[in-house]
């Protein structure tokens, strides 16, 4: 018998107390995945979508941060794409339709011969004049709609001539259009939202070969001079520093330091009653020598148990409501749930993290307990 | 021939509350290695409160208390040593109700720097010197009264103790278990020359002692 047994069957032996206790830490730690998960998935999709355009820079509107309201003359274009280590850049306009009275989907105005359409697998062609679109898989399967449909986008009607699959359940939830129609629409003639750009890579700089990274460090800067107006981020500036996604996380971790909170008073109340209730217990401990630092780990080891056993349901109660989630007709272009590994092991550290915490208050009290008065007790 | 003296006392006194309570009154007391004494007295005689002050449970206002002619105070704060010198039996018998015999008993043992296999053998060993080895897996929720002495008797003494303080052992017992706790402790007193100090109230524990001591109003008499 060990110390971590002894404390796991003190657990054990209360347990409707353990129950409800490593129940209330499961919804805390359950709240955190979910919410925090969300936002990763949310986050990782518009990862996905980037780097399935082959996206090293992002080119936008300076100091405007909200993408619907941004906007930066088309025109640019042909001045980047006159850079000699520019592979390709293609213009990108993005708005958001209501469908019906609730639901909403991604609007993405592109060119015609975009070369964006080349990393998509469309079922059907891309549309070829205004009153054409191509639909995401997603959309085609949540307005069940399928080639030679028509689709209404902000007021107006199109016909579908194709569906298609992206890496990026995000894009998949998107109807593209004519990036002209887009503007007319959006009544922002000559303006996009975005440059997607791709540099050459394997370049060399004054003779000697230079790795990718610095080759865009490079282009970015020598946009940054020659269009002040405009910032150019790379894919993960942008998406760390998106706007509705930094909120929505800011969002996800102030709901989840509150779970935490609970969650960490809760098992202090739990282990303070244990405490209280076994005083006699660990009085007869101390009586027989027991050092102090042994009770110290006694009390802290059925504390992080809680925590850690509470981490574990959190997890699965935390998919369990992500999955839900995804489901629901709102959220459900949003992204598939990835079981990262990762991620699982440090909310089972932070979960013994929270057990910890909780368990020094109560073990403080259970180590200053006097033998004397402790046998006293019952 | 002179017996070695293990616990003494000198002029020992215990005031509670501020001073408004007096437990014990400068009580001068030995108890010789190998000894089985009886400590007898009324309700709030003192007598309890000698025993505690005796293992180190609680601290004297006054006197001294000397263990092997060290002061106690000062050789109680060693590491390990009321582990391996001292045993505790309490009425209450405080065993952990979610661990079974063997484990309470490996309580103590969890202390000390022996091997797992070692502290085992201990453990088993003891419990079958109190005559619970057929209960060892037993959950001692399951156990009668006396059975529940027994492991906390057997708790007392796996780390092989020099002296075992034992408050009103038999204070829960019927008649047979009281007869057969006194039995075990005699039998410990005289095979493994285990010193007893029991506080008791059963007039038919002094056939089993050595000596007996009353206290009245924190004096012995």
């Amino acid at each position: 018998m060990n110390l971590a047994m002894l404390a796991f069957k003190n657990l054990w032996y209360r347990k409707i107390r353990t129950s409800l206790t490593i129940l209330g830490v499961g919804t805390s730690i359950a709240v955190f995945v979910s919410l925090v998960g969300l936002a990763g998935i949310f986050t990782d999709e518009f990862r996905q979508m980037y780097k399935s355009r082959q996206t090293d820079l992002v080119v936008r509107e300076k100091g405007n941060f909200d993408f619907l309201s941004s906007g930066i003359d088309e025109k640019y274009a042909d001045k980047i794409i006159r850079l000699p280590d520019v592979l390709s850049i293609s213009k990108i306009l993005i708005d958001f339709s209501l469908a019906g009275s609730k639901d909403y989907f991604l609007v993405l105005g592109w060119d015609q011969n975009s070369s964006l359409f080349s990393k998509l697998k469309i079922q059907g062609r891309r549309p070829e004049s205004e009153e054409e679109a191509l639909v995401g898989l997603n959309i085609s399967r949540k307005f069940k709609k399928k080639i030679g449909d028509k689709i209404e986008v902000k007021g107006s009607k199109f016909t579908i001539v194709g569906i298609f699959e992206s890496k990026s359940m995000f894009e998949e939830g998107s109807v593209i259009i004519m990036l002209e129609k887009l503007q007319k629409i959006k009544k922002v003639p000559g303006k996009v939202t975005l440059f997607n750009l791709t540099v050459k890579k394997g370049s060399f700089y004054e003779g000697k070969p230079i790795s990718d990274e610095s080759q865009i460090e490079r282009v970015r800067s020598l946009i940054a001079q020659m269009l002040p107006d405009t910032e150019v981020k790379s894919v993960e500036d942008i998406v760390s520093a998106d706007n509705t996604m930094a909120s929505f996380l800011n969002f996800a971790w102030a709901v989840s330091m509150v779970a935490f909170i609970a969650a960490i008073l809760g098992i202090i109340n739990t282990m303070v009653t244990s405490v209280l209730e076994q005083t006699s217990k660990i009085g007869i401990l101390l009586a027989i020598g027991w050092r102090k630092l042994r009770i110290l780990c006694l009390v802290l080891y059925e504390a992080i148990l809680l925590g850690l056993l509470g981490g574990i349901f959190g997890l699965i109660l935390g998919y369990g409501i992500m999955n839900v989630l995804l489901q629901s007709p709102q959220l459900q272009s949003i992204g598939r749930i990835d079981y990262n590994f990762i991620f699982m092991i440090k909310v089972l550290a932070v979960s013994l993290l929270v057990g910890f915490l909780s368990g020094i208050y109560p073990a403080i009290r259970a180590i200053l307990i006097k033998p004397i008065e402790a046998l006293r007790y019952e | 021939m002179n017996k070695e003296i293990l616990i003494e006392t000198v002029n020992l006194s215990r005031y509670y509350k501020d001073g408004k309570v007096l437990a014990l009154d400068k009580v001068n007391l030995k108890i010789a290695r190998g000894e089985f004494l009886a400590i007898k007295g009324s309700s709030g005689s003192g007598k309890s409160t000698l025993l505690h002050l005796i293992g180190g449970l609680d601290n004297p206002t006054s006197g001294e208390i000397y263990f092997q002619g060290q002061i106690s105070r000062e050789v109680y704060k060693k590491r390990g040593f009321r582990l391996n010198h001292l045993g505790f039996v309490f009425q209450a018998f405080y065993l952990w109700p979610v661990l079974n015999v063997l484990e309470n008993v490996l309580l103590p043992l969890m202390e000390s720097s022996l091997s797992r296999q070692k502290k085992m053998q201990k453990a088993e060993e003891t419990i079958a010197l109190v005559g619970m080895s057929e209960k060892i897996t037993s959950s001692v929720s399951n156990l009668s009264i006396g059975q529940r002495q027994r492991v906390a008797v057997a708790r007392a003494l796996v780390m092989d103790p020099k002296l075992i303080l034992a408050d009103e052992p038999t204070g829960n017992l019927d008649s047979k278990n009281t007869e057969n706790i006194l039995s075990l402790f005699k039998a410990l007193n005289k095979e493994k020359n285990v010193t007893i100090a029991m506080v008791t109230h059963e007039e038919k524990a002094l056939g089993f002692c050595d000596r007996c001591i009353q206290l009245s109003d924190g004096r012995v008499q």
